[in-house]
C-alpha cells in the first residue's frame, strides 16, 4: 500500500515542483532571471518559493557580483536531488499501482 | 489527496518542464524548407558573379532565411505562451554563435581572396560544428543534420580538387546547393514526420 503522506510537501506544491524540475534538468546553475522567464512567475513568488526550498536544504544559491548588476544563480543540492528522485519514484509507483493488468507495487 | 490521475498529470508536467528546458530546436521546419529551396536559385545566381557575387548571393540568402527562422521561433514561443528570449534560446546562442561567427568571418575572407571552394567548405564544416555544439540540448534531427554537414565539410576539404561543376553551377556553388539545399530539405522532411524528440 502506498503511503501518500510520503509525498514531500515542500516539493509537491505546484510552483516549487516547477522550480525543482527546471533545476534538475541541467547540471549548471540557473540564473534567477532565466528561472523567472521560463516559469512566468513574479519575482516575489519565485523568491518565496526559492527561500522555502533553501530552508529545506534542497536549493543553494551563488551570488556573482562583477562589473554589472549582481547575478544570483540557483542549483539543486545533493539533498534536493535525492528528495526529487524520491518524489518521482513515489509518483511513478502511484501511477503503476493503478495501471490496468498490473499488480499493486509494494512500498 | 493524490490520485493516480493526479500523479500521472504531475509526472507529465515535470517531463514537459524538463524537456522544455533541455530540448531546443534552433531551426524551425518552415525555415529549413525555405533555406533548402532558396539554396538552389542562390547557387545559380552566385555562379554568374565573381567573388563578390558569390558572397552577396549567399549572404542575402542567409539574411532571408535567418530572419524568417527568427520570426518562426518568435511565433512558436508566442503560440506556446513562452518568452522568445528563453533559457533554451540563450543556451542555443552560447553553443551556436562561436562556430558560426568563426566560419562566417574566415569564409568571407577566403571568398574575397578568390578561394570560393575553400570558403564553401569552411561554411559547411563550421555550420556542422555549430549544430554539433548544441547536441546536449538539441533534438536528434539537429544532431544528425550537424553530423551530415560536418562530414560533408571534411570530405569537401579532402576532395576539393575533384568536386565537379554541376551544369551552370561552379564547384563551390554545387557544394553549397548540395549541403545547404538538399541537407536542409532532408532535415525538413525528417521532422515533418511526428515522433518523439526528433
Amino acid at each position: 500500500m502506498i503511503d501518500f503522506s510520503q509525498l514531500d510537501p515542500v516539493i509537491h506544491e505546484k510552483g516549487r515542483l516547477a522550480i525543482v524540475s527546471l533545476l534538475a534538468s541541467r547540471a549548471h546553475a540557473w540564473p534567477f532571471s532565466e528561472l523567472r522567464d521560463e516559469l512566468g512567475q513574479s519575482d516575489g513568488n519565485l523568491i518565496t518559493h526559492l527561500r522555502t526550498l533553501e530552508n529545506a536544504g534542497y536549493v543553494s544559491h551563488d551570488k556573482v557580483s562583477g562589473s554589472g548588476r549582481p547575478r544570483t544563480s540557483y542549483t539543486l543540492t545533493a539533498e534536493g536531488k535525492s528528495a526529487f528522485q524520491a518524489y518521482l519514484e513515489l509518483l511513478a509507483q502511484l501511477v503503476a499501482s493503478q495501471a490496468p493488468g498490473k499488480k499493486r507495487s509494494k512500498v | 489527496m493524490t490520485s493516480p490521475q493526479d500523479a500521472a498529470g504531475q509526472l507529465q508536467t515535470i517531463r514537459m518542464l524538463m524537456e522544455r528546458a533541455t530540448v531546443y530546436r534552433a531551426i524551425s521546419l518552415p525555415a529549413a524548407l525555405l533555406g533548402g529551396l532558396l539554396a538552389m536559385p542562390t547557387a545559380w545566381f552566385a555562379s554568374m558573379g565573381g567573388n563578390v557575387g558569390f558572397l552577396t548571393s549567399w549572404l542575402v540568402a542567409l539574411a532571408v532565411t535567418g530572419s524568417f527562422n527568427t520570426w518562426q521561433l518568435a511565433r512558436q514561443a508566442k503560440r506556446e505562451n513562452r518568452p522568445f528570449i528563453s533559457s533554451g534560446l540563450r543556451l542555443a546562442m552560447r553553443a551556436l554563435v562561436p562556430p558560426l561567427l568563426a566560419g562566417g568571418v574566415v569564409g568571407v575572407q577566403l571568398a574575397l581572396h578568390g578561394h570560393l571552394l575553400v570558403c564553401a567548405s569552411t561554411w559547411v564544416l563550421c555550420y556542422g560544428l555549430a549544430m554539433l555544439a548544441s547536441r546536449e540540448f538539441a533534438p536528434r534531427s539537429i544532431v544528425h543534420l550537424g553530423t551530415a554537414f560536418f562530414v560533408a565539410g571534411l570530405l569537401a576539404f579532402i576532395t576539393r580538387d575533384s568536386i565537379p561543376a554541376l551544369g551552370a553551377l561552379t564547384p563551390a556553388n554545387a557544394l553549397m546547393a548540395a549541403t545547404f539545399g538538399l541537407l536542409h530539405l532532408a532535415y525538413a522532411a525528417a521532422i515533418a514526420i511526428p515522433t518523439t524528440r526528433r
